[in-house]
């Protein structure tokens, strides 16, 4: 009866392993699924970070370049080479400080990525497969104990060992992961903190600097054709004070970054803790889709916000 | 710059001895968070009010020095801000930057734990451990 055997001696295993391995079956799997969550998310965040540094550097840039347009246009030949080169070496700093955040951007990708690769090894799965070459190890083993239970049913020796190391290679995965995680759990707190409080800064510098130059849009392309009496095609009137009157995709775009920021800050803790559910899951899938489209958009429209 | 700027200006400033601080960077931990966003906080309202029609307006009635001297003075003011939220960005980056030692040792160990998982030596490893259950397994048949 192999076929019993092979029942019995998993059920006999099972009891054995079990205690051994302490939180492995589904919670280990649960728990593999979570890190695996965090650091696709992470890694995702991370990328949508660089691009939204660079998208700010040119937003910052152009509005400072219609600052000095509007200066020149109110107050012809008040703009001189000092003056630009004034505004140049600030600007320069603003560039240098972005560049450098975005090399701990990618950083922060580079962890989430490698996290990510730790999570999803294929070194379980693929377990089974190479447990092959050691039947004859375990052949010799079970001859020698005297039992010959395995020695007869060399498939199902393998398939049982198979199972067994995928469990102890599983193992191995989530104790590496925890950890990793347990030692870099503040790390990462403290930098997506530090995210946060970036975003909402450049979005305040960014949200200031965007509205001066919407306002100077306003009065030129709503306010002045209607005063004077120019509107050459209404429908076109329209819809640009549609287009100024809403918020600009920077700003919404920054201030959805220091959210995601949160909110992943908020799903790291609670991962750690073994606290994760399928509404943290959600919540930060979301934000980080609010986000990826954000940017879709906003790559597909100029650097400045709401310029023609 | 006309005289009707100027004083609303810098008591915006001096009337904000008790300022409330930035949630997220003051508690970010960031040094001297609180006095640096409020006062960019005041002078880019400032800078706004100073770029508004309005004034831009009222400005354009005075003599032309004094016209040239409030661009130029608007000019500066976004010089300084700009460079103000360079200085912002600086101290968010450099806090950053002290976590990266951190970060790169997590990266190595993660890099570390998969190489050894799936290396040779975590196969030898793994399939030791099988076998010495397996050990217990069969001495129970």
């Amino acid at each position: 009866m192999p076929e019993r055997s092979v029942r019995r001696n998993l059920a006999l295993l099972l009891w054995v392993v079990l205690p051994f391995t302490g939180s492995v079956g589904c919670a280990t799997t649960a728990k593999v699924s979570g890190f695996d969550v965090m650091a696709v998310a992470g890694a995702r965040y991370a990328q949508a970070v660089d691009e939204l540094l660079v998208t700010s550097g040119r937003v910052l840039v152009d509005t400072n370049s219609d600052k000095l347009l509007r200066t020149e246009t109110d107050f012809p030949g008040s703009v001189t080479a000092e003056a630009l080169a004034e505004q140049d070496d600030p600007l320069r700093e603003n560039l240098a400080e972005l560049a450098l955040l975005r090399r701990q951007a990618g950083r922060l990708s580079d962890y989430f990525t490698a996290l990510d690769a730790l999570a999803t090894t294929g070194a379980v799965s693929s377990f089974g497969g190479q447990i092959g070459a050691a039947v004859a190890d375990l052949q010799a083993l079970s001859t020698t104990l005297g039992t010959g239970q395995l020695a007869r049913n060399p498939a199902a020796a393998g398939e049982l060992a198979g199972s067994v190391g995928s469990l102890a290679v599983r193992h191995v995965q989530l104790r590496e992961l925890e950890r990793e995680l347990e030692a870099r759990k503040e790390t990462i707190a403290e930098v997506l903190h530090l995210h946060q409080a970036l975003f909402e800064a450049l979005e305040a510098q960014i949200a200031a600097d965007v509205a001066i130059t919407r306002q100077q849009q306003y009065q030129d392309e709503v306010v002045g054709p209607l005063v004077n009496g120019a509107i050459e095609d209404p429908v076109a009137w329209k819809a640009r004070r549609q287009e100024l009157l809403a918020p600009a995709a920077i700003h919404q775009q920054l201030a959805a970054a220091a959210s995601a920021a949160e909110t992943l800050r908020t799903v790291w803790a609670r991962l750690l803790a073994g606290g994760l559910t399928p509404a943290d899951v959600e919540a930060v899938v979301a934000q980080l889709s609010i986000l990826v489209d954000q940017i879709g958009a906003l790559r597909e429209s100029p650097a400045t916000p709401g310029g023609g | 710059m006309p005289d009707e700027q100027e004083p609303q200006a810098i008591p915006a400033l001096e009337e904000q001895p008790a300022l409330e601080p930035d949630p997220a960077v003051a508690s970010a931990g960031l040094p001297d968070p609180i006095t640096k966003t409020a006062v960019l906080e005041a002078l880019r309202e400032v800078e706004a009010r100073l770029f508004s029609a309005p004034v831009v307006a009222e400005v354009k009635k005075q003599p032309l020095q004094q016209q040239m001297e409030f661009a130029q003075s608007r000019l500066h003011l976004t010089a300084v801000i700009t460079r103000l939220n360079a200085s912002l960005m600086s101290e968010i980056r450099q806090r950053l930057e002290a976590q990266a030692p951190a970060l790169d040792a997590g990266i190595g160990g993660l890099t570390v734990a998969l190489t050894q998982l799936e290396g040779a030596a975590g196969w030898a490893k793994a399939i030791d451990g099988v076998i010495r259950l397996l050990g217990k397994v069969v001495s129970l048949l």
